[in-house]
This record gives C-alpha cells, sequence and structure tokens, in this order.
C-alpha cells in the first residue's frame, strides 16, 4: 500500500530511511473505533457474556447471541452483494445463480434431514478465522510492513493456532466427534490424539518462525504492524480462553460470535460508508448510499436487528421456512464473503 | 475454502485407507461399538460434561444402565445445571423401575431449574401418569410459561409449543377442567394444524361437555388430514357417530 497523507519517514536503526506510517494512520477508522469493534471486542465480549451469564441462563444468552447478532450480520454482506453496484457487477452470476442452487437444496436438507447441516459449524468457525485473517492484513497493509512472505506467515499463524485451539476444545472436540457420528463418520483415537499434538506441534513451530520473523524486520529496520499484533492476542487470547478454558458450549460460542458480528457490522459499515460516498448517485445505488450515511446509523442497525426480529417472530408462524431461510442466508454470507472483500484488490485499499 | 475442503478431504481418504476411521452408518448403530467409541472419546475428554452425556446416552441405549446413570451424574457434576443430563438421569431410573426417587430428583432440579423446559414437559407427563394431578398441574404452568423458543435447537423442527398445549389440555382434562382443557386443544391446533392428536382430544372433551355439533366440526376439520392413516380414521369414525348420539 502506498504512503497516506499522515505518513513520516523517519531514519531507520539500519541507517537507511524507511516510510514509518504514523500510528494514528495505522487504524482503520479512528483509535477508538478501533478498539471498541476491532481491537478490544474480543476482550468486551468476554466481559459482556460472563455478565450477563450472571442473571440469565447459559442457554439463553447464546439464542439471543444467534438469533440477532449471528442471524444479523447476514444483512450487512447481502448489503454489499446487491446494494453495491460495482460488487454486483463484478459477480453478476455468484450473486445470481448460487442462491437459487442453494436455497432450494437447505430448503429440502432442512424438511427431510438436517443432519448434514449440522457440519456447516464446520465453515462457520472457518470463517471466524478467515475473517480475523483478513483483519491481520488490513492492519499490515495499513502500517506499510505487508509483503506476500508475511501474508503467507500470517495465514500459517492464523490456521495453526486456532486448529490448535479447536483440537484442544474439550466441547468442540465433542461437537465434531457427534456431528461426524451422526453422519456415520467416526474418528480412531489414534487420529485425534494425531491431531491434537501435530496441531500443537504445527502451531509451535509456525509461532517460532514468526517470532524469528518478527525479529528480523526490528533488527531490518521493517516496519511491524503493533495492531495486528494486538489483534492477534486479543482474538487468539480470547478464543483460548472461551474454547480451551471456559470450554461450555453455550458461552464459549456466545463470546466467539459476539466479537466476531461486532468486528464484521462495524467493519462492513465502515468500508461500505466510504463506498457510498464515492458513488455517483444513482437511483439503483439509492439505499446503499442512504442506509450508510452517518446520520442514518440508525437504519444501518435496524435492519440488522429486522432481521433477527424477522427471524424470531416468522418462526411461530413456520419453523421450517425460517430455520432454512438462515441456513441458507448463513451459507451466502460464508461464501460471499469469501471474495467480497479482497485486501489485494485496489478499490478496496482505496476506501480503507 | 480449498484449504477447509483439502483437510475434510484428507481426513476421509485416510478413513478409506484405514478400515477403523470410516464406519458404515448402519454399523454405527450398534449400541456396543457406540459404547466402546464414546468411552475413547471421554477417556480425551474427561472434563466435558457433552462427552460424557453422550457416553451416557450410547451407555443407555445398549442397556448398560448403572453405567449410563454414572455417565448423566458426572456430566450433571461437571455442570450443574445441564439440562439434558437431568433428564437422562431421570430416564435411566426410571427404566430401572424406580419411579418416585427420581421424579423427586427431578422435581427438585427444575425448580431449581425454571427454564428447563423439557423438565416441566417430564414432570408433568410423569404425574398425570401417575394421577398425581395437583403437581402435574403445578408442573403444566411451569411448562406453560416457558419461552419455548430458547428451547429449540438451531436445526430442530420439533414443536415444543404444541407439545405443552397437548399435555397442559390432557392434565386439565383429568381434573376435570374440560373448558380450559378444550381451550388447550384448540391452541395446539392453530399451532400445528397437521397434529391429529388435538383434534381428537378436542372432539372427545367437547363431547364430555356436550357439545356434538362443535365436536363434529372439529372431526371433520381432522378428517382430511387422515390420509394414510388408518388408526386415526377409524378413532375418527367412532368419535362421528358417538357424537350424533349425544345430546347437547
Amino acid at each position: 500500500m502506498s504512503a497516506t497523507a499522515g505518513e513520516s519517514v523517519e531514519a531507520s536503526p539500519g541507517g537507511g530511511s524507511t516510510p514509518i506510517i504514523a500510528m494514528r494512520d495505522q487504524y482503520i477508522a479512528s483509535p477508538l473505533f478501533d478498539w471498541v469493534f476491532f481491537l478490544g471486542s474480543p476482550l468486551l465480549a468476554v466481559a459482556f457474556v460472563l455478565g450477563v451469564a450472571q442473571m440469565m441462563p447459559a442457554a439463553q444468552i447464546e439464542y439471543y447471541v444467534i438469533g440477532y447478532m449471528a442471524v444479523g450480520h447476514h444483512v450487512p454482506t447481502m448489503l454489499r452483494a446487491y446494494g453495491d453496484p460495482d460488487e454486483f457487477s463484478r459477480n453478476r452470476f455468484q450473486f445470481l445463480a448460487i442462491p437459487l442452487c442453494v436455497a432450494p437444496m437447505v430448503l429440502a436438507l432442512t424438511y427431510f434431514d438436517s443432519r448434514l447441516l449440522t457440519l456447516i459449524f464446520v465453515w462457520d468457525q472457518f470463517h471466524f478465522i478467515r475473517q480475523h485473517y483478513g483483519f491481520m492484513r488490513i492492519y499490515d497493509v495499513k502500517s506499510g510492513a505487508s509483503s506476500d512472505f508475511d501474508a503467507r506467515l500470517d495465514q500459517w499463524l492464523c490456521y495453526s493456532f486456532f486448529a490448535a485451539i479447536l483440537t484442544h476444545s474439550g466441547f468442540y472436540g465433542y461437537m465434531y466427534a457427534d456431528s461426524f457420528y451422526n453422519l456415520g463418520i467416526s474418528f480412531p483415537s489414534w487420529l485425534v490424539v494425531g491431531l491434537e499434538t501435530g496441531s500443537l506441534g504445527l502451531a509451535i513451530l509456525v509461532g517460532i518462525l514468526y517470532l524469528a520473523r518478527l525479529q528480523f524486520r526490528l533488527s531490518s529496520g521493517l516496519p511491524i504492524s503493533k495492531l495486528k499484533l494486538v489483534l492477534f492476542a486479543t482474538s487468539l487470547g480470547v478464543w483460548y480462553y472461551s474454547y480451551v478454558l471456559l470450554s461450555d458450549g453455550y458461552l464459549s460460542y456466545a463470546i466467539s460470535s459476539l466479537f466476531h458480528c461486532l468486528q464484521y457490522d462495524a467493519f462492513a459499515w465502515f468500508y461500505n460508508r466510504a463506498k457510498a460516498r464515492s458513488l455517483t448517485p444513482t437511483r439503483s445505488n439509492a439505499v446503499f448510499r442512504l442506509i450508510h450515511e452517518s446520520r442514518y446509523l440508525h437504519l444501518y442497525v435496524g435492519a440488522i436487528v429486522l432481521y433477527g426480529l424477522f427471524s424470531a417472530f416468522g418462526k411461530e408462524i413456520s419453523l421450517v421456512a425460517i430455520l432454512a431461510l438462515n441456513t441458507t442466508t448463513g451459507l451466502l454470507h460464508y461464501y460471499f464473503d469469501s471474495f467480497i472483500w479482497r485486501v489485494r484488490r485496489a478499490e478496496f485499499r482505496k476506501h480503507l | 475454502m480449498l484449504a477447509l475442503c483439502g483437510f475434510i478431504g484428507v481426513v476421509v481418504a485416510i478413513g478409506f485407507l484405514e478400515q477403523r476411521v470410516l464406519v458404515p452408518f448402519a454399523d454405527s448403530q450398534d449400541p456396543a461399538k457406540e459404547v466402546v467409541y464414546w468411552e475413547e472419546h471421554v477417556e480425551r475428554n474427561e472434563a466435558t460434561a457433552e462427552s460424557r452425556l453422550r457416553l451416557g446416552l450410547a451407555r443407555a441405549k445398549a442397556g448398560q444402565l448403572d453405567a449410563a446413570e454414572e455417565s448423566f451424574r458426572t456430566a450433571l457434576k461437571l455442570m450443574p445445571d445441564y439440562h439434558a443430563a437431568a433428564i437422562g438421569l431421570y430416564g435411566v431410573a426410571v427404566r430401572k423401575d424406580d419411579q418416585d426417587r427420581p421424579l423427586a430428583e427431578l422435581d427438585r432440579y427444575a425448580r431449581e431449574n425454571p427454564d428447563c423446559v423439557v423438565c416441566w414437559q417430564n414432570l408433568a407427563a410423569a404425574y398425570l401418569e401417575l394421577r398425581r394431578l395437583r403437581e402435574a398441574e403445578t408442573a403444566v404452568v411451569a411448562l406453560l410459561a416457558s419461552d419455548f423458543s430458547v428451547d429449540s435447537k438451531m436445526y430442530s423442527v420439533d414443536n415444543m409449543a404444541v407439545e405443552a398445549a397437548v399435555l397442559a389440555g390432557r392434565v386439565y382434562a383429568a381434573r376435570g377442567d374440560t373448558a380450559r382443557a378444550i381451550g388447550f386443544f384448540r391452541d395446539a391446533i392453530i399451532e400445528e394444524p397437521g397434529d391429529l392428536r388435538a383434534y381428537i382430544l378436542q372432539a372427545k372433551n367437547l363431547l364430555a361437555d356436550r357439545q356434538p355439533e362443535a365436536a363434529l366440526a372439529v372431526l371433520e376439520a381432522a378428517a382430511p388430514r387422515t390420509a394414510g392413516n388408518p388408526r386415526m380414521q377409524k378413532e375418527i369414525e367412532r368419535l362421528t357417530r358417538r357424537a350424533h348420539q349425544v345430546k347437547p
């Protein structure tokens, strides 16, 4: 990423001159916004969920988080996919054809045999760590510390640490075992133990490599994104706490989902607002522009909550239809997210 | 995405190579094998209540009731508000022909955890069967006050509201409060128009309340839904004949 307006140039320890981007410009939105919604949100989610757990049963907390936050955060994806004319024209086929394939398939599975749908949580977990990796990339780019090698190392770090956490989580160990078993697939002990040991070994190895790389960058005077490291520490730390130490099925998912959704909704709003401002006003992009205007923030939040409310009350009328709808939007959210927020795309960098 | 598909692909491929990995679904239904599988799993996840519960269910299915009880108790120790474990414990005790003690235990658990919908449902049904109608009513009142939406699972289509309404109707019918029972059966029909139980029970109570016209209307509404269910068809025919004999 090219240096931004707030960039200053300082002498590096090695004697050469390396552009150092001012700390303030390394934030995605602003220090306060980033600390609340991105960097500190995992810790806030722990505090919030554990606090509420003193007042209501864990199952109820998980229900509200899934019902309003998790289901609701599919809305920003749809706003971006179908509201942003550039994004829509770029991926017209995926946005039109894939929902037509997914929706009937999900409806049929919900109605006849929902066992296969439980495997969606594998993709759910995968998209948690994909999002986290995306944020790490953005912070890296914003600090001018990005390179192909570091991007790959970040990816290995995210996946290996997250896999080690998952394989050492009692609850998720059970979830995976039970869901696959219900489909007729059972894993023998040696394979599970192998996965546990292997993933831990890989995480340690990647962790050492990562530290060595950081040391190298430091000694070479290359920039390091401190915010990226903070984000990694808070997110992975909270995942380790909630999945391994806490390992309460209801609370750990509620914590994880809460901060994931907060980060996503906040980022989507921030990015789409910048995108909406750059659009030439036309009738076709009017809704996208309106909902992402700062003064209409309540419309954006309202749309997210409204989908949750619609699902909650819709279940009273047809449980199958709403379950199928939520599962379909969930799958589309995972799929669309894999290509609508590409950090390497020039347009994406421009609006950040 | 590629990494995920790759991971699943590798796991399944290993499964095909190593016969122990991929168990055909029919085999996984073998209760003894299921117990061994979940015992191995629990060895690795000793502190996970859900794993203990799953082992308890497998043991109960295999008829190993004492071992199942031990699994459910451990699950409850690990997670004191684990409703499924409390119900599992109750179910095993009932199968061991020990009704009073487990019922008292479940009752105590439900009072400590009033959000346990399935506890109240089991208690109401058990008290009704034992004709302990006052306790059945208490349980059904608690059941009706529950938030059913929280209890429904992510991908499950079970409708607890219908179950609750049917159960409430049965309890009030047994207590002789036919008007209230009829109201609950009506709620159950509105909630789930395909549930024939509610039609039959409502028609029976309407007949007991000497309302043959209303009973006939209910039976007429139920008739088109009995296709492929000869037992229900016969029952509706029987009740229709009776309705014609009852004088308002």
